[in-house]
């Protein structure tokens, strides 16, 4: 179905993004954040867990063909945002695996 | 990457545009409008809701919610923030969302190494977090011409700012960063939507620093920053000292990078007198 594919899509792009060093995460979810922040630094002392939150938020999917995505990213300290940006587009891109796709990134913050 | 230093007569301080959001119609040709960044069709009206919560927000009194929060930020003494209702609600959620960040923040027990973690900074942080959520400004071009990647103005300035700040004696104000004047380009075909940036920067200065040295300084920490950290062609970098501040601590070495101490502006030393001296690059 083409819903479903739109869905495994995103999914795929998504979690293809937060592999990228740089990213912090996908465009927040602000009251996710702050529980998953909180409890994350009383556990570990660390960052949050990536995972936790919506792993979804920030990427969207329109249904091809042709397939394009739009990325939302914030970005971690430390991190050019050109590179970052760059690598975030070739992990989307190879997430379509044959399909062509064009993928658009954005950074929205940074932390 | 170079830096084309075109020479352009000073702007008054009505140049600058002042609004919040992109005013689309208004800019030149080829500039950047987010209006031409792919946007996606009816069947994602259900993302719509992720993506619209970073949009400002108009309050019946006809005040952007951003302003409120900003004002409320600076201490500004506007009347009308105090008197309308619409406003002081928008103060007192900001407060209150502060308050609770912190709350949840303080609320989680430590690790029972009795290592306790800056909560302060933690909620900082996170505010400034919800503040460029809520006031991304435009997107502006990362890379090459060819390249569809874009950085939102809040996040660049953010940078720029920094770096300014990153030398003793200075503390940055506004920052806009959007396509360059149109006289000192030549005319871009619409499809040619991204261009080099320009950036203006507003900064206050101690009455101890060499106005002319300063400036220069701060344009090469932002020129070094834009280019180290963020990666976008900039066609020309605006400072513009818009404060004096008295400054009794005369051994520090004023515009030289260093530990910046003073904190944000409003530190608590009065400005001895302000006007504003425009410096571009010549």
């Amino acid at each position: 179905m083409t819903g479903d594919e739109r869905e495994q899509r995103v999914a795929a792009a998504a979690a293809a993004a937060l592999q990228v060093p740089g990213v912090a995460f996908l465009k927040p979810g602000l009251a996710g954040r702050l529980r998953a922040s909180a409890s994350a630094l009383a556990r570990t002392g660390k960052g949050p867990d990536r995972r936790r939150a919506d792993p979804t938020a920030g990427v969207r999917v329109r249904q091809g063909p042709p397939w394009t995505a739009e990325v939302h990213i914030v970005l971690q300290r430390g991190h050019r945002a050109l590179d970052v940006t760059r690598a975030v587009r070739s992990a989307v891109a190879d997430s379509f695996g044959e399909t062509p796709v064009r993928v658009t990134v954005t950074v929205s913050g940074m932390v | 990457m170079a830096i084309n230093d075109g020479t352009y007569p000073a702007h008054g301080a009505d140049g600058i545009q002042d609004g919040l959001l992109p005013q689309e119609g208004t800019a030149p040709a080829g500039a950047i409008s987010p209006a031409e960044v792919p946007t996606m069709g009816e069947e994602d009206a259900a993302m719509e809701e992720i993506e619209d919560e970073g949009v400002d927000e108009r309050l019946p009194c006809g005040r952007l919610l951003s302003e409120v929060w900003e004002a409320d930020d600076q201490g500004a003494g506007d009347p009308h923030l105090r008197e309308c209702p619409h406003c002081s609600t928008a103060r007192a959620e900001l407060g209150l969302l502060g308050d609770t960040v912190r709350d949840v923040l303080a609320s989680e027990p430590d690790d029972g190494d009795g290592r306790g973690w800056d909560t302060t900074a933690l909620t900082a942080r996170v505010m400034d977090v919800v503040r460029l959520e809520l006031r991304p400004g435009r997107p502006l071009p990362l890379g090459e011409t060819t390249e569809d990647l874009w950085i939102m103005e809040a996040a660049a300035a953010k940078t720029v700012r920094a770096a300014a700040e990153s030398l003793e004696g200075v503390h940055a104000g506004s920052c806009r960063i959007g396509p360059p004047p149109e006289q000192f380009v030549p005319a871009r075909a619409p499809e040619e939507r991204r261009s080099p940036t320009h950036v203006q920067l507003e900064v206050a200065v101690s009455d101890l620093a060499p106005l002319r040295e300063v400036a220069d300084g701060v344009r090469e920490q932002v020129r070094m920053a834009v280019d180290h950290e963020l990666g976008m062609d900039v066609a020309a970098i605006d400072i513009r000292i818009t404060d004096i501040y008295a400054d009794e601590d005369d051994d520090e070495e004023i515009g030289m990078p260093g530990r910046a101490d003073h904190g944000r502006t409003g530190s608590g030393r009065p400005p001895v007198g302000g006007w504003e001296v425009t410096l571009d690059d010549r």
